[in-house]
Order: structure tokens, then C-alpha cells, then sequence
């Protein structure tokens, strides 16, 4: 008898699904494709557990909190990988960005001896300002320059 | 998250009080300050917006020092933000702008390579087109890019878009 409780208890079980067979998700857990693969699989073992200890206490709250755990992973785990995603997105882009930089020096060079010694965005507005009216747009300039060709 | 793509006919409104200026002012402010790589220009915005100072300054509106004090910070600033690198593709990707639109040929290119910056961007990224050129901007709504005029906007816009960020 004790062999026979043993043997059963060792048993284990596993559904086997294709990769390709896609089960369809509902509203309700549409983060679940946040998750990779592997951590799907993680989700749907973790709730069989929740769903048998619901079952066998009939009490649907631990079923509940066991889904909320995940889902607030997968949020955490979105935020995460799209922050790496952005900080290997400018990574990429550094290169370019210090060549320009690099650019801009060579013509700052010619005229600045420290970047302190430049007058402030402020300043300078208030000393354009002094000289070109309000109503005088610099950027009707820009437009006129662009066309006045024609 | 939002990148902005700043024209000359915007990026000037940042030193000169005028029209829509407040607009640009808010915005470069916010993003020079926390993350500067998201205000976009290109070597030609920094041209015109320098070409259109120098008028000014031949036209003894604006005096030597002065001219040469406004370029110095134009360049610090510019120097931290993301200047889009001009490819020989994409001046010929651009002809293709210039007849559709109707623009000249430096719009034309400084849309499209805002276009390619937005096409690089991650998921969920997009540019914003500002300019104070309303041909410009058309164009750009046409190519699919979110567009601003700094003369016909409200600052609650502005911080609608910066908002979008997350």
C-alpha cells in the first residue's frame, strides 16, 4: 500500500503542445505576451498550481492573486527590457553623435576659449531682443530665404 | 516617446523673442536639460538659422559681437543635440519630396531624414515635426509624422506631446 502511495505521488504528468499551437488570449491577459516563452510557460505551471489549490480550498482569491503576481512581472519585465532596449538603441547611435560633437569643437575652437565665457540663452535673447523687434521674426527670415528665389 | 525634429524656422525661436517663441523655448529648455539627444537638427538647420543671423547682421540690424556671441551659444547647444548625419541616399530620397511637395531642397531633405530617423526609432517612438513653415509642415503631416507649429500652438499641446514620452 505504502509502495502503491509513493509510486502515485512520483507520478508526474505533462501536456505536451506544439510551439506553433497558439492559444488565443483574452483582454484580460493580453500582457501576457509581454513574457518570453519561457516565462509563459512559467505562468501557465505557476497557475495549474494556483487553479488545484483554488480547487481543492475553493477559495477563486489565491487564483486571483497568483495572476496578479504575473501580471505585475510582466509589467516590471516590459518596463525593463524596453529600457535596455533604449539604452542599446543609443549605444548604437554614439558613435555618430560623437563624430558631430567632434565637428562642432573644431568650429567652437576657432572663437571660444571656454564655454563659460559665452553668454547665456538668456542673455542673448535679451540682446536680441534689444536689437530686432518682436514683430521682426527671424523665422520669416528663414522662410523668405528659402523661396525668394522663386 | 516623442523625438522633435526642430527646423531653423523653429530652432531661431529659441534666442529671438517672437512669435511662438515660448513654444520652442519650453520645449528645448525641457529636453536640453534631462535629454538633449531627443531635440533632432540637422547641419542644415544649423546653416539657415546662421545664414539668417548673418542677414541680419549685414543689414546692421545686429552688431558684430552680438552675431558672434549668438552663434557661439547656437553651436554649444546644437552640440548636444541629435544632428541627423546627411548620406548621399538621402539627398536622393529626397527628390522624390521636392516634387511631391513642392518644397525647396533643403525642406526636402531635412524632412527626409527626419523621416529616417523616425523610421529607426524603437516601437512606440515617433518624431515631431516643428516649424514655423507651413509648407514644411504639410508635407511632413502628408509623410505621416506628427507636426507642431510653434506659431499655432498652446503650451498644453506641447506638454501633451513631451507627455507621450512614457
Amino acid at each position: 500500500m505504502d509502495e502503491m502511495k509513493v509510486k502515485e505521488v512520483s507520478t508526474t504528468y505533462e501536456v505536451i503542445r506544439s510551439p506553433a499551437d497558439g492559444i488565443e488570449l483574452p483582454p484580460e491577459f493580453a500582457w501576457l505576451h509581454w513574457l518570453t516563452p519561457d516565462e509563459q510557460r512559467a505562468f501557465f505551471q505557476a497557475l495549474m498550481k494556483a487553479l488545484a489549490r483554488a480547487w481543492q480550498s475553493l477559495n477563486i482569491t489565491l487564483l486571483s492573486q497568483e495572476i496578479e503576481r504575473w501580471q505585475q512581472q510582466a509589467q516590471e519585465r516590459r518596463v525593463a527590457r524596453a529600457e535596455m532596449e533604449r539604452q542599446a538603441f543609443w549605444a548604437s547611435q554614439e558613435k555618430r553623435l560623437s563624430q558631430q560633437r567632434a565637428l562642432i569643437d573644431e568650429l567652437l575652437q576657432e572663437t571660444v576659449s571656454s564655454p563659460d565665457t559665452v553668454p547665456s540663452t538668456a542673455e542673448i535673447r535679451e540682446l536680441l531682443g534689444q536689437q530686432i523687434p518682436y514683430d521682426d521674426r527671424l523665422s520669416d527670415e528663414i522662410i523668405a530665404m528659402r523661396y525668394e528665389e522663386r | 516617446m516623442n523625438h522633435f525634429a526642430l527646423g531653423a524656422s523653429a530652432l531661431v525661436k529659441r534666442y529671438h523673442n517672437e512669435a511662438g517663441a515660448e513654444i520652442v523655448q519650453a520645449l528645448t529648455s525641457t529636453f536640453l536639460a534631462d535629454d538633449p539627444r531627443r531635440v533632432v537638427v540637422s547641419w542644415s538647420t544649423l546653416a539657415e538659422t546662421l545664414a539668417s543671423l548673418n542677414r541680419k547682421k549685414n543689414a546692421g540690424m545686429i552688431s558684430q559681437g552680438a552675431y558672434r556671441a549668438i552663434r557661439n551659444r547656437l553651436l554649444l547647444e546644437v552640440r548636444e543635440m541629435n544632428i541627423l548625419t546627411v548620406t548621399d541616399a538621402a539627398i536622393r530620397d529626397s527628390l522624390s519630396l521636392i516634387e511631391r511637395h513642392n518644397i525647396n531642397a533643403s525642406d526636402a531633405l531635412f524632412l527626409r531624414q527626419a523621416l529616417e530617423w523616425h523610421a529607426q526609432l524603437l516601437e512606440g517612438d515617433s518624431v515631431v515635426m516643428i516649424a514655423a513653415d507651413r509648407r514644411l509642415l504639410r508635407a511632413a503631416e502628408v509623410e505621416g509624422l506628427v507636426v507642431l507649429d510653434p506659431e499655432r500652438s498652446n503650451i498644453t499641446e506641447v506638454k501633451s506631446l513631451v507627455a507621450s514620452q512614457e
